[in-house]
């Protein structure tokens, strides 16, 4: 009897549960759908019929999108400021959320509160002295000036959140590979990454995303045309006054295609972290 | 049983006890107790979290330090600085009526954000974690909204909620009336409207970070309180909550950090219109640093941005002290 | 024969000859290098080629690089603040180019106004906005001006005339709304802030090029009954409805739609300016057997005249390294010659210097009517302000701003331009005001 009631129960269970994200879904698509058929309609269809079908269809945009944009140039750059932040992120990052988190030093707190208020600062506040400052370093104009921005802005998020994640972890397995002799390092790259990585993989992708998305310090720090990155190639499709409308979605749906790829592939090993089981006591 | 952890690809079987094996271990050296700790308590951490901290202080701190000179000053943005003391900040304390509007308008939008997002991410979060078939591709759906530039967003989100075209238009083709509004040209509606298109943006992202915590929690703890006979939203509340809390209050303070800081959204879609109704602080400063030539001006408001957020600030570390697991 | 130390000893001979016949060559064309910026867009990917082919086989000594940055207006805020930048700055407004100048991040033209004769060449007026406290600091590029562009077709369909006077659009657009089309499709919802066009259209027309002088020179003030009859009449109509059917469309459709509805008929007129290229919705490619024209915006008592502005201006970057070169560089840009070329290869508007018709022969014969008619029109004194270019900063921005207020019913046109007056009084006294020459 109780096995038919639970039986039953799931059975509701799971048809509710699919229901409802598909709904989510729906609402979450709806308007990238949208995207799509405005990259192929052109202009004046736009001003005319921004929401439905595309009436003819105008794949040539694409094309043009990626010439005019200069795509093939600023796609590689981008690709290369992601990787850089992202590594550099994680392993300075990790480092600092780890010490924060597992040793909590005198001075921990001071620390954290000093990341957190930082972070409340308005960019503007301190855009132009940074300038100053860069130019003075010589690394304005330069994609490693570039990235040590970004990490420097994203550290404080992602050093409390990999600190968050690590805090779940429990003590035991570091412990007994020290009383074994392995020192923190080892520790921490041994023990410590192979149970939380999904956290780290976490972070990665939300880091790496702000900065495939990021345009306002690169366009600042960086004028020279070859170095630019790939979000700056939106600016190519307005004017003065108007933009072009069918190009900037075809340039847009351009872009998230690698971010779905490499989403994809991530999410698979995911997945198999969590096929693992979580972490138990 | 024991496993040579060092070789070990996969991960570990963490019902055994597992010792640590290593060949050729150096012959411990005896060296006093207290360095030991020393070492390992202060001098390691510390070098762990001083690369990042420093890099850190070079790019925000030093340049924020000069930045703040400026609040005190009249400057329009190039050449030289007027030190006026205390004047720009009681031009925005006693006098500027846009300042207080703005202000208003961040704390509805920290109110909203605090809200909607939450809710739809912990909701969305807890299913998928039940589901079994297409998890894989609900999340990633879900998550897509959140890859695509500001630019484009605020563009598709403006016809939208055009009322020619937008679904509100849509809608009343179809006969429900009343809601081809237009949204972004009333003063009423506007900046609730643009939260929501950047909640659309937004929300897959704490669902994400939600959803990643909730793995790290024991199913254990799902299976007593199944045994103990909970219902769903019981083991929501009693067990995956719980489990989570430190991300969801973490998340939370960000959020209302990020709340004073909001600009990106509310300058594409309406550049702070219909007359001034949807300005932010973000808005304001940009204008007046920008626009006005009134730079000095918008850098004391801009500090008094980080000073609102660090309120916030003190008040989550305070709780922590108090011993909230926060 | 070829033995290897023989070969090594060739190859070591030429190369070391390369290597000071190369450099050598070289240098023989070094020129001078003066930077430009541009904005990164379909306008400047044109005018970067025809400036560089221009210019660099004008010059024997110098060559210039065209640099193209996206968001240049920004991009430039923050070089210039931190002390970097090209040589020659694009500015994207006259109060811009002022604010500069005062605070000496421009290299003074005074001395090569003098050298190169360019008090000669350009239109007074417009020279005169580059001035602060009477040295030059900017040149003046991009005149614009307002007009009204109609849907000709349909015009012609239903018999409607173009309008002689204001009342005449005013009866005008009531007949064209009794028709049941829209009258006007102007749509802000891309740029609320760019809604300030309208209102500086009618005060302008309305009140006439010489009252607004004497407003912008403080002499009469901005509450003045004739530009508060201006505002009401622009409220009434847009609260009739005839721009594009009220504030819910007028607030949120885009340029595209605005400019779609233009051509498709379904509105008949679209108040804009000079720089506004309507081929793109009329005719076949766009799905319509339409064509376009434009008329000035009436006065009040029918005669001609035009807003006048201008869209952009230059300036020598004070750090520049090269500021000679840079002035050649400006001299040759500002010529009939590289002014003609530009325009017809790349449609960017003129410079307000002494042009012959000649440089109009390429172009869409309604374009080049605009320039003539306004050019003529200015000619004879009959010309107006723009607001984006004349109004000082900060009353500026609330001109655009306030005015939506207005048109939601939630700000008096009393008090709007009681508000306008305050902050141009503040400016006045802060010596904030662009310079007018007179008239």
């Amino acid at each position: 009897m109780i096995s038919m009631r639970r039986w039953r129960k799931r059975g509701q269970n799971t048809f509710i549960n699919h229901f409802i994200l598909i709904l989510l879904v729906l609402f979450a698509l709806g308007p990238i759908v949208v995207l799509l058929f405005n990259a192929v309609k052109n202009n004046a269809e736009i001003g005319r019929n921004p929401l439905g079908f595309p009436e003819v269809i105008h794949l040539e945009n694409f094309g043009e999108a990626w010439e005019k944009g200069q795509f093939g140039k600023t796609v590689g750059n981008s690709v290369f400021l992601v990787v850089n932040t992202v590594v550099l992120e994680l392993v300075l990052g990790g480092l600092a959320a780890y010490g924060l988190a597992r040793k909590q030093p005198p001075g921990s707190n001071i620390v954290m509160f000093y990341m957190l208020v930082a972070s409340t600062i308005p960019i503007w506040l301190y855009l132009v002295p940074l300038f100053f400052t860069w130019r003075t370093l010589n690394l304005l104009n330069t994609h490693l000036g570039l990235i040590l921005i970004y990490v420097a802005l994203n550290a404080p998020f992602s050093i409390f959140l990999l600190r968050s994640y690590l805090l779940g972890l429990s003590v035991d397995f570091e412990d007994a590979a020290r009383v074994d002799g392995a020192n923190e390092l080892q520790v921490l790259t041994r023990i410590v990454l192979p149970l939380t990585w999904p956290g780290f993989l976490t972070v990665g992708l939300i880091v790496g995303l702000g900065v495939w998305s990021e345009f306002q310090i690169a366009l600042i720090f960086v004028q020279e045309p070859d170095m630019f990155p790939m979000t700056t190639s939106f600016f190519k499709f307005s004017d003065r006054f108007s933009r072009d409308w069918a190009l900037t979605s075809a340039g847009a749906v351009m872009m998230i295609i690698p971010v779905l790829l490499l989403f994809l592939a991530l999410q698979r090993r995911f997945i198999e972290g969590l096929a693992q089981g979580g972490v138990k006591l | 049983m024991t496993r040579d952890v060092l070789s070990s690809k996969e991960g570990v079987d963490t019902h055994e006890v597992v010792p640590f094996v290593k060949d050729d271990l150096p012959p411990k050296v005896a060296i006093p107790w207290s360095r030991y700790r020393f070492m390992q308590k202060v001098v390691i951490p510390w070098a762990f979290i001083l690369p990042i901290l420093l890099l850190h202080a070079l790019v925000v701190l030093l340049p924020a330090i000069q930045g703040v000179y400026y609040s005190f000053t009249e400057w329009s943005g190039f050449g030289a600085a007027e030190f006026i003391g205390l004047e720009n900040f009681r031009r925005i304390f006693f006098e500027d009526t846009d300042y207080g509007r703005a202000l208003g308008n961040n704390l509805l939008w920290m109110v909203f954000f605090m809200t909607v997002p939450f809710a739809m991410a912990l909701f969305a979060a807890s299913l998928l974690s039940r589901v079994k078939t297409g998890g894989l591709i609900y999340r990633m759906l879900l998550f897509l909204p959140y890859v695509i530039p500001s630019v484009v967003v605020a563009s598709i989100w403006r016809y939208l909620l055009s009322p020619r075209f937008g679904i509100g238009a849509q809608l009343s083709n179809i006969g429900i009336q009343g809601l081809d509004v237009a949204f972004l040209g009333r003063t009423d509606t506007a900046l609730l409207s643009i939260a929501f298109a950047d909640n659309w943006h937004f929300w897959g992202f704490l669902m994400v970070l939600f959803l990643t915590a909730m793995q790290a929690i024991p199913t254990d703890l799902y299976d007593a309180a199944k045994v103990d006979g909970a219902n769903r939203w019981q083991e929501f509340w009693n067990v995956t909550l719980p489990g989570i809390r430190p991300t969801v209050f973490f998340m939370l303070m960000m959020v209302m950090i990020w709340s004073f800081l909001v600009f990106e959204y509310v300058w594409l879609l309406t550049q702070g219109g219909p007359g001034g109704s949807s300005e932010v602080l973000g808005v304001v400063i940009f204008k007046n640093a920008f626009r006005r030539f009134d730079a000095g001006y918008a850098a004391a408001q801009g500090l008094t941005i980080s000073f609102f957020a660090s309120i916030i600030v003190l008040l989550y570390v305070y709780l922590r002290k108090r011993g909230w697991d926060i | 024969m070829f033995s290897r130390n023989r070969v090594t000893f060739m190859v070591g001979l030429v190369s070391v000859l390369l290597l000071l016949i190369i450099p050598a060559s070289i240098s023989a064309q070094d020129k001078v290098q003066v930077t430009v910026w541009l904005n990164d867009d379909d306008l400047g990917q044109c005018v970067k080629d025809t400036i560089t082919d221009g210019f660099n086989a004008f010059s024997e000594t110098t060559e210039v690089n065209v640099e193209l940055q996206p968001n240049v207006d920004d991009t430039l805020r923050t070089a210039l603040a931190g002390g970097a930048g090209p040589d020659i700055i694009p500015v994207d407004s006259p109060s811009s180019g002022q604010e500069l100048g005062r605070a000496g991040l421009l290299v003074p033209l005074n001395g090569y106004v003098t050298q190169y004769g360019w008090d000669e060449r350009f239109v007074p007026w417009a020279l005169e906005l580059g001035r602060v406290e009477g040295e030059l600091y900017t040149l003046p590029d991009s005149l614009e001006t307002l007009v009204i562009w109609y849907n000709k077709t349909l015009f012609d369909d239903n018999g409607w005339e173009v309008p002689a006077t204001l009342a005449d659009l005013v009866t005008l657009s009531q007949t064209i709304a009794d028709a049941g089309v829209v009258p006007f499709s102007n749509g802000f919802g891309e740029c609320l802030n760019c809604m300030g066009s309208l209102p500086g259209a009618f005060i302008n027309h309305y009140a006439g090029g010489e009252v607004m002088y004497q407003a912008l020179t403080g002499e009469i003030p901005w509450t003045d009954p004739v530009f508060l009859e201006a505002i009401i009449l622009l409220n009434d109509m847009v609260q009739n409805g005839w721009f594009n059917g009220g504030t819910d469309r007028l607030f949120t459709d885009s340029f595209n739609t605005a400019h779609v509805t233009l051509g498709s008929g379904e509105a008949a007129m679209y108040l804009d300016g000079s720089w506004f290229n309507p081929d793109y919705v009329f005719g076949e490619d766009a799905g319509n057997t339409n064509d376009y024209d434009w008329f000035p915006i009436p006065t009040q008592d029918g005669e001609e005249m035009y807003v006048t502005g201008v869209g952009a201006a230059w300036g020598i970057n004070v750090t520049s390294e090269h500021p000679d070169e840079a002035a050649e560089y400006l001299d040759w840009a500002f010529s009939a010659d590289a002014q003609a070329e530009r325009f017809n290869n790349c449609n960017f508007a003129l410079a307000p210097i002494r042009i012959s018709e000649d440089a109009f022969a390429q172009a869409d014969p309604r374009t080049a009517r605009i320039y003539a008619a306004y050019g003529e029109a200015a000619a004879n004194g009959n010309y107006g302000y723009a607001n984006w270019a004349f109004f000082p900063a900060e009353m500026g921005t609330a001109f655009d701003e306030d005015i939506q207020e207005v048109f939601l019913g939630s700000m008096t046109p009393e008090d709007f331009l009681s508000h306008m007056q305050e902050l141009f009084t503040a400016a006045q006294a802060d010596g904030l005001l662009p310079p007018l020459p007179a008239r």
